[in-house]
């Protein structure tokens, strides 16, 4: 990935591209990790051409098959299901319920948060009460109480989660408004006559909207985890979709003898989850004006 | 001067209702910080004026009463003989563009996430002074007009040093084409290379386009350099005020006094200083709130409050005792 | 510096006389510190280039410039605080004729610091712990550093806030710092920095986010007190008009080469280095009327800069001074590094 953009950019802007590999040499972990996420999206978007069999087909010949087997690279599990296949298409839900939750977290955060913030008195307060009930509870059992409430289904899962990650979203969101508010700009703005309006749209949102994007970036990981979490409790995703977290737990019964059905999946989980985290902490490092010394 | 003053403050009070420290929580006696006690000041058309004073003096309240930020508890202060607390409709619209605001922390007073040609056209977007096609010249031209190379249009904040800042802020202010310019210790915390461009670039400004200056320092020097007129403040009052050369050249209250030898001097002795600190603003006893750390302070500083009085045309002061000054030579 | 010209200077002009008496210093006395071709680096630039000035016991001396200049960065090495791995430190600093430290240890540096050398920060609210109370850190040292009981300790405690104009004392020592006014939190900075009885003490613009009124009272109170004490001090300032006020010498920096040092008097009065000159017309008096900034720009700091660093800035730029660092040389009293200087 990296180098192929690389080579294209290479005869039209060597400074920039000496500056991309600089990056990459002073950031390795970073590019190992991006290079993960990216393997990850690109087989889940190009899953039926990269899985090797349909990922409900089962093969009478193979059941509980060990990795490397003929045909079956990863092993099969007690269906006589392609493990590998199945990986490959669970990326899909993984990524959208991850990516989709956090979407939905981050826009709810968003509104609260920024209504908290600016409205101050006894909206302030009962906005936060609120926040702080939602907070209370973890977000599995917040999710599970919701998907209780909604029924199962890979989009009720992603709205499960996306609602229970408001909470911490609209709490970081009303930090920034409350710092950004008190900042000489805003009250320069209003001395200039901008109305309301025009300068939360002006020149709160886009201080609020970065910080954001950099925490919904780190949080993406978490809403993985939280929806693998709720599948494998069984209220997720409903089989036979190949979700990680269902995987596994079919598996479980299984793992004195056949461990590689949960661990395929779960290898697979953890590798993401820790790709996901280490470009999260990357790209807050990297543009986080807060960590990032002005000069 | 005949011509009506922009500013004027009469008597203008701010008091704070605070805690007091000690008792517990809720037999607590609620007292009072008067931030602003009785100032009276105005700011005429083209005219210069440093108000003056140490921490704890007052100057930033006065700042926020004037810029209508805050409201005084008692007291009027007018913009162009309205008061600037019921400003509405066109009026609100016409101060908002006549005063222009430089603030100490400029990099906080600049939106870190817009270029400088975002920063410095805002106004002009805002207030519609100019059509969208003109909008890079007349940057441009404000840019240049204070010192700045266009090429730093595209730039951020942050990537900027004080000097340029301060720069920027300049010609943000100016691109509302104000009539007023406030502002608050606009050079503090500069190289004195740096301070002195900006105070040289400041003082052009004003002459050059007729702007009234209302500079809020601390710095003696930099109120004489910029300010036709001064007004020293302690504890919430004026104790003087006047022409800036004949207040610095023979001052009549000795807190002036004290703030004048304060300041270092070449080669002069480091004078004997003021003896204690400025005391806390609240429940102040009654007398000249200076009486407690004055060397000329009598009996009768402790108990009789002095007013600001005019003693000539240039000159007022606020002191039961004042020090000997000369009357100004006529011109 | 040759002492001998110091002690002439002195004799001649009686100032600065901010305190009236002074000890006269004796001509062949040695330097407290001697400061010879010190050179700092990091990376690729050059923060320190060649400093070399001393200061007799007794005296007070004046780091000047502009930020960027390396003031700080010389109080911050003669303390010893300067010694992380990407720093290249080169040059000679020797304290009272005590061999060169520059190569010394860490724990040759622990015998110096706090001992014979303390510092008072610029920002006192920042330099002095907010859990812990003025006592426990004016304690801390004198039992730790000096050795004293407890009691000792409290009773040293109280004699030194007193000694730094501190009023009610025995009470102050439980407060905490955020309790005191910032002029009371420099003063608790004093005396911290004098509770060793240093034979150095370093004031890093000690007056800097304080009132006049209270500068005038922080620097009369240091002056008195390194007096009190025969200590030396170097201040770090960045106004010329105060270090007339309060320094014997001064040394002025520039992008961390020495410009022009000498006596006070005779450098601030007629400054011959155009920088020097720039700065002190930079200087605002009550009755100045046009001021002479000079043009913006910041120095280089890499280390292949061959000219003296000033030259880009400097108004009477000859095509040799980018070329090649003019010498500090002795002119008129002081010594100078300058291939065009004023007369």
């Amino acid at each position: 990935m990296v180098d192929l953009s690389a080579d294209i950019e290479l005869s039209k802007q060597p400074a920039r591209v000496s500056a991309i590999l600089a990056f990459a040499r002073s950031n390795i972990f970073f590019v190992i990790a991006a290079t993960v996420v990216a393997i990850f999206v690109l087989s889940a978007v190009f899953a039926p051409l990269v899985a090797p069999h349909p990922p409900l087909d089962q093969d009478m010949a193979a059941f509980m098959s060990p990795p490397l087997t003929e045909n079956h690279l990863l092993g099969t599990d007690s269906f006589g299901r392609d493990l590998l296949s199945r990986t490959i298409y669970g990326a899909r839900y993984a990524l959208a319920i991850g990516f989709g939750a956090v979407l939905i977290g981050a826009m709810g955060g968003l509104i609260v948060g920024m209504a908290a913030g600016l409205s101050g008195g006894v909206t302030e307060w009962a906005l936060m009460r609120f926040i702080d009930a939602l907070l209370a509870l973890p977000s599995l059992i917040m999710a599970i109480a919701f998907i209780s409430i909604l029924g199962q289904g890979v989009d009720k899962v992603i709205l499960a989660v996306g609602v229970a990650l408001i909470g911490p979203f609209s709490r970081t969101v009303r930090a920034d408004v409350l710092q950004i508010k008190a900042q000489a700009f805003v009250e320069a703005a209003g001395l200039m006559g901008v109305k309301r309006l025009a300068i939360i749209w002006r020149h709160i949102l886009p201080n609020v909207i970065f910080p954001l994007a950099v925490q919904a970036t780190i949080r993406v990981s978490y809403a993985v985890l939280v929806s693998s979490g709720l599948s494998f409790l069984g209220i997720g995703v409903a089989p036979p979709t190949p979700d990680w977290g269902l995987m596994i737990a079919e598996g479980r019964s299984f793992v004195s003898f056949a461990p590689w059905i949960a661990g395929v999946p779960g290898t697979a989980l953890a590798i993401l989850l820790i790709a996901l985290s280490i470009v999260g902490d990357g790209v807050r490092e990297h543009f986080d004006p807060k960590l990032r010394k002005q000069g | 001067m005949t011509t009506a003053p922009i500013f004027r403050l009469l008597d203008v009070q701010k008091a704070y209702e605070v805690r007091a420290k000690g008792g517990s929580l809720f037999t607590r006696a609620k007292r009072r910080l008067r931030a602003l006690d009785g100032v009276r000041l105005s700011l005429g058309p083209g005219e210069s004026l440093a108000i003056v004073g140490e921490s704890g003096s007052g100057k930033t309240t006065l700042l926020r009463v004037l810029l209508g930020l805050t409201q005084p508890t008692d007291g009027r202060a007018l913009f162009r003989e309205k008061d600037i607390g019921d400003l509405a409709g066109t009026d609100r619209d016409r101060f908002c563009r006549e005063v222009a605001m430089i603030y100490q922390d400029a990099r906080g007073s600049l939106n870190p996430r817009m270029s400088v040609l975002d920063l410095v056209a805002e106004p002009l977007d805002h207030h519609k002074l100019c059509a969208k096609a003109e909008r890079r010249d007349r940057v441009t031209a404000l840019l240049t007009r204070v010192g700045l190379a266009p090429e730093m249009m595209s730039r951020y904040v942050s990537a900027l040093s004080g000097g340029q800042l301060r720069r920027v802020a300049i010609a943000r202010a100016l691109a509302s084409e104000p009539s007023v310019l406030v502002a608050d210790e606009a050079v503090s915390g500069l190289d004195v290379s740096t301070q002195a461009q900006i105070l040289q670039l400041l003082r052009d400004l004003q002459r050059e386009m007729g702007l009234s200056l209302l500079f809020i320092t601390h710095d003696l020097g930099v109120a004489a350099y910029l300010c036709d007129r001064i007004a020293v403040m302690y504890l919430g009052r004026v104790v003087e005020a006047g022409a800036t050369r004949e207040v610095l050249k023979a001052p009549a209250h000795p807190y002036t006094r004290a703030l004048l030898n304060a300041s270092p001097r070449f080669f002069a002795p480091i004078s004997d200083p003021l003896p204690g600190e400025v005391p806390s603003p609240i429940d102040l006893p009654p007398g000249c709130r200076f009486a407690g750390r004055c060397v000329r302070a009598q009996s009768d500083c402790h108990t009789r409050e002095p007013a600001l009085t005019p003693a000539s045309p240039t000159r007022a002061f606020a002191c039961l005792h004042p020090l000997p000054f000369s009357e100004p030579s006529a011109h | 510096m040759k002492p001998m010209d110091l002690g002439a200077a002195r004799a001649s002009t009686s100032l600065p006389a901010a305190l009236g008496q002074r000890i006269e210093p004796t001509p062949e006395s040695k330097p407290l510190l001697k400061i010879e071709e010190l050179s700092l680096s990091r990376g690729e630039s050059l923060i320190l280039d060649n400093v070399t000035f001393s200061l007799r016991r007794g005296g007070t001396l004046g780091l000047l410039g502009e930020s960027g200049a390396g003031k700080s960065t010389i109080a911050l090495t003669l303390i010893g605080l300067l010694r992380t791995p990407e720093v290249g430190l080169s040059g000679t600093i020797e304290l009272d004729g005590a061999g060169n430290v520059t190569e010394a240890g860490e724990d040759a540096w622990l015998k110096l610091r706090g001992r014979r050398v303390a510092m008072i920060f610029q920002d006192a609210s920042a330099a002095l712990n907010p859990c812990f109370t003025i006592g426990r850190q004016l304690m801390t040292p004198l039992r730790r550093v000096m050795g004293l009981s407890r009691s000792a300790a409290r009773a040293r405690a109280i004699e030194l806030l007193e000694s730094v104009g501190l009023n009610d004392t025995p009470s102050r020592l439980s407060a905490y710092p955020h309790q005191l006014s910032g002029g009371m939190q420099q003063r608790v900075m004093i005396a911290i920095a004098l509770s060793s009885n240093p034979d150095l003490l370093l004031a890093d613009e000690p007056t800097s986010a304080l009132d006049v009124t209270i500068q005038a009272q922080i620097i009369r109170l240091i002056l008195e007190e390194t007096r009190r004490r025969s200590a030396s001090c170097i201040f770090v300032l960045h106004d010329l008009a105060l270090a007339s006020q309060c320094c014997d010498d001064i040394v002025v920096l520039y992008g961390g080469q020495v410009m022009e040092t000498g006596p006070s008097r005779i450098v601030l009065e007629a400054p011959m280095h155009p920088y020097t000159a720039a700065l002190k017309g930079c200087v605002l008096e009550f009755d100045t009327e046009e001021l002479r900034p000079l043009p913006s720009g910041a120095p280089s700091f890499a280390s292949k800069t061959p000219g003296c660093r000033f030259a880009p800035r400097c108004p009477r730029a000859l095509e040799k001074c980018a070329a090649n660092k003019p010498p500090l040389a002795d002119v008129h009293g002081r010594k100078l590094a300058c291939w065009n200087p004023l007369t």
